[in-house]
């Protein structure tokens, strides 16, 4: 079910690995849990984030919610789009709701985050 | 858990549920902005089987009632409801609900599923308690929440909808009017009453009849206008209209007057419960006051997040969402009195952000 070019973080988040940079954003799963998202804060260009630590805020019509971040490094751009039209996420959660691109600071961290197959065991398991 | 009687309806539409009040509801259907955009430009159908019904019958109903609410029910037409307040004797809001006066005097309340056993309570003590007579006053209470059914249909095509079910003629029901009504050969109580703030109807419906009754609507011919709208756009709804939440806005602590909602306190009413502490906080005046306000920097008020005016804290948001009518962060709360008026800036502290908001009058939607 999940895209098979990316990798997923258990909060889930995905990375798109491409050399040292990773493009981030949350899954289809997370998306539709939220429900409508009205309002991302993104992460400013240049901050240093953390794997497993928040790095963004998410507001659906719910509830807020964080996302956290896949892989450590420094964020080098973000998706200025997001700011005016959030709902961009529930439609295109892995193309064009993309959040922010992150440069690594350590690749060996992309050997913890789970292959497709994985992750989509571990959301069914999660649903229950 | 509890569950309304429409409950595999919400199933098979792939509802996603919520627990609210000890129920477990319908959240959404498709998702709350869309089907808040049905209930704005077409219509929505909700089940709000969950509030509260309880019907009051006896001699001495009036008397009694009107002894407990802060509306008068001397004043109030047969065949009319009226929103109105329960009161502790502090002045503190029991319940916000409707009160129906049925053509033969007998009443029916609606309120907050919340203070369901509260509320009922409260009513059969003070019919022993309020009397003169040790026997206690002529009335008899009954919930009939668990035996009915209650489908809110709003929007501005509600009436058409249902009109097309109904050989009654729905124009003839004013608004907080009421009338028995044949829906396709089924006798209904319909109420042109609701909490969207759009026009709309609410039916009570006999437990054996409900699901009936909404597979009927959503089947009709006028069907493809109607939409399943679930708690979610409920909420957003009725706070874009600035309807109080209980349990949110106000509760036991606060007053009618707190709420910025006098004009549904009749001061010239003989004697009811609270009435002197209300007299005394008026006259002493309000130390804090329920505002609206709209955010003007990017962001999204919720409850519990602090006001503050530049530095200093002066009150806490109770509701706030993100309006998708207004397509900007809109919430209610209280502030200390003073910095309640129109156009006041002040701050919300969202996660350690200071904000800028701006204080509005109520409702923040009008329709054009």
């Amino acid at each position: 079910m999940s895209p098979e070019d990316l990798k997923y973080h258990k909060e889930h988040t995905w990375a798109k690995i491409n050399g040292r940079k990773a493009t981030i954003g949350i899954t289809h799963y997370a998306q539709e849990s939220l429900g409508d998202i009205v309002y991302l804060e993104l992460p400013d260009v240049d901050t240093e984030v953390d794997k497993d630590a928040e790095i963004a805020e998410i507001e659906s019509t719910k509830a807020t919610s964080a996302i956290i971040a896949p892989v450590s490094g420094k964020i080098i751009e973000v998706n200025e789009e997001l700011a005016e039209s959030p709902e961009i996420i529930n439609e295109d959660p892995y193309e064009k709701g993309w959040i922010a691109v992150i440069e690594m600071s350590n690749t060996k961290e992309i050997e913890e985050l789970l292959d497709p197959k994985d992750y989509d065991k571990y959301v069914e398991e999660e649903a229950k | 858990m509890k569950r309304t009687l429409l409950y595999n309806r919400h199933k098979a539409l792939s509802a996603r549920f919520v627990v609210f009040a000890g129920y477990e509801m319908p959240l959404q259907y498709t998702g709350v902005i869309d089907e808040h955009h049905a209930v704005r430009k077409s219509a929505g159908i909700f089940d709000v089987s969950h509030l509260s019904r309880i019907e009051i019958n006896g001699k001495d109903t009036i008397s009694l009632i009107n002894k407990l609410i802060t509306t008068d029910l001397e004043k109030l037409k047969q065949g009319y409801s009226q929103y109105t307040f329960l009161c502790n004797e502090n002045g503190g809001i029991i319940d916000d609900l409707l009160v129906y006066k049925k053509p033969d005097d007998s009443i029916f309340l609606c309120g907050n599923a919340i203070n369901r056993g509260k509320v009922a309570a409260w009513l059969k003590k003070h019919a022993v308690s309020l009397s003169a007579d040790k026997a206690g006053y002529n009335v008899v209470i009954k919930d009939i929440t668990d035996a009915t059914c209650q489908i809110a249909i709003q929007g501005p095509e509600a009436q058409k909808i249902l009109q097309s079910h109904a050989s009654t003629k729905l124009s003839e029901i004013k608004k907080f009017a009421f009338a028995e009504i044949n829906f396709d050969d089924i006798i209904l109580l319909v109420s042109r009453t609701g909490y969207t703030g759009e026009d709309g109807f609410e039916l009570y419906i006999t437990a054996s009849m409900a699901e009936s009754v909404w597979d009927r609507l959503l089947s009709g011919g006028a069907a493809p206008n109607l939409k399943p709208a679930g708690l979610g756009a409920r909420d957003t709804l009725r706070l874009e209209m600035g309807y109080l939440l209980y349990g949110h806005d106000i509760d036991q602590k606060t007053t009618p007057l707190e709420a910025g909602l006098e004009r549904f306190i009749l001061f010239e009413k003989s004697d009811f419960i609270g009435k002197e502490a209300l007299i005394t906080q008026r006259q002493n005046g309000l130390k804090r006051i329920l505002i609206g306000f709209e955010m003007i920097d990017k962001g999204i008020p919720r409850q519990g997040y602090r006001i503050l005016a530049k530095e200093t804290e002066i009150g806490a948001v109770t509701s706030g969402n993100m309006s998708p009518t207004l397509k900007k962060g809109i919430g209610l709360g209280y502030v200390d009195i003073g910095y309640n008026k129109t156009g006041n800036e002040i701050i919300i502290d969202i996660r350690e952000k200071a904000l800028l908001a701006r204080v509005v009058s109520l409702p923040f939607y009008r329709k054009k």
